[in-house]
């Protein structure tokens, strides 16, 4: 009877043990979230570094991968001073009450396995100015046994996680229906960032 | 001619300045940002490459400067003609006196 327990104690660890978790603050700062947005009059190109978070990840049952992803909006960038800190205020992203833009992810759907590469829809709750949506986005996740070591001088495994999509940011309450001439609507978002476990 | 030219200039002037910077649809840009490809893992490229931006404070002009250019061009030839007119309206009354 004891012995049963402590399989039973065990068993979720033993389940835990294969997922891996994969950090995505990346020391080399490569990590980097690209956003365009093709209004009438105006096409807002920009990028945004701080990203971190992290996801877990198990290579034999990649369905149950989960995590978060996590972008500083404060770290946002376009190419005009004056467009920037109206991006950042409190009109719009509010940036200083609101600092984080989270990607939950819940797991993997309509997935497709080639070599060490997947492909998948990812289930999640994107977080914009505290307002949440549920999501399902496309999303290539590539995972890297051992490549830490030739990527930062550590030992590990290293994931990346590349995906396009577009947020409405009617949807997030971001000035829905204003400025469309100047300020599109849909933000096409382009990721490709790299996590790392360290052994 | 001479006076043509005076005209033209901030047109032309503007329109120079905004297509030395590249002559972008979009407005003034403060900064600039190159996006490079970097090898997800160094010497290897059969891993894939991540978009990285690095970003440079550097003013560039937009399309903003050929239209003001442009207008100026206008402005100064409505002040132009209407200086002519007033020269011609003056001279015919004087003759007229």
């Amino acid at each position: 009877m004891h012995s049963l327990k402590i399989i039973f104690l065990c068993l979720p660890l033993t389940c835990l043990s294969s997922m891996k978790s994969f950090d995505f603050k990346d020391p080399k700062g490569v990590n980097t979230i690209i956003f365009q947005m093709d209004a009438l009059l105006e096409s807002i190109n920009g990028s945004a570094g701080g990203v971190s978070g992290k996801v877990n990840f198990d290579p034999s049952n990649p369905a149950k991968t989960s995590g978060s992803i996590l972008l500083d909006a404060r770290s946002l960038r376009v190419d005009n001073s004056t467009l920037q800190d109206h991006m950042h205020g409190t009109d719009w992203l509010n940036v200083d009450k609101y600092p984080l833009i989270e990607f939950a992810l819940t797991g993997l759907r309509n997935i497709s396995d080639r070599a060490n590469t997947i492909r998948a829809d990812a289930d999640g709750k994107m977080t914009i100015r505290n307002v949440t949506v549920k999501m399902s986005v496309p999303v290539q996740l590539t995972y890297l046994e051992g490549m830490l070591e030739k990527r930062n001088k550590v030992l590990g495994d290293l994931l990346v996680v590349r995906s396009n999509f577009i947020v409405s940011r009617d949807d997030f309450g971001i000035r829905p229906g204003e400025y469309l001439d100047k300020v599109a609507n849909e933000i096409e978002i382009s990721i490709n960032l790299a996590g790392a476990r360290p052994k | 001619m001479i006076r043509n030219f005076i005209l033209l200039l901030p047109t032309l002037l503007s329109l120079g300045l905004w297509l030395q910077d590249g002559g972008r649809f979009s407005f003034w840009a403060t900064s600039v940002e190159s996006r490079m490809e970097v090898e997800i893992i160094e010497g290897m490229p059969e891993f894939g490459t991540q978009t990285t931006s690095v970003w440079e404070e550097r003013f560039l002009f937009g399309i903003e400067t050929p239209l003001l250019g442009c207008f100026f061009t206008v402005l100064f030839l409505l002040i132009s003609i209407s200086r002519k007119r007033s020269l011609n309206n003056s001279s015919q009354f004087t003759l007229m006196k």
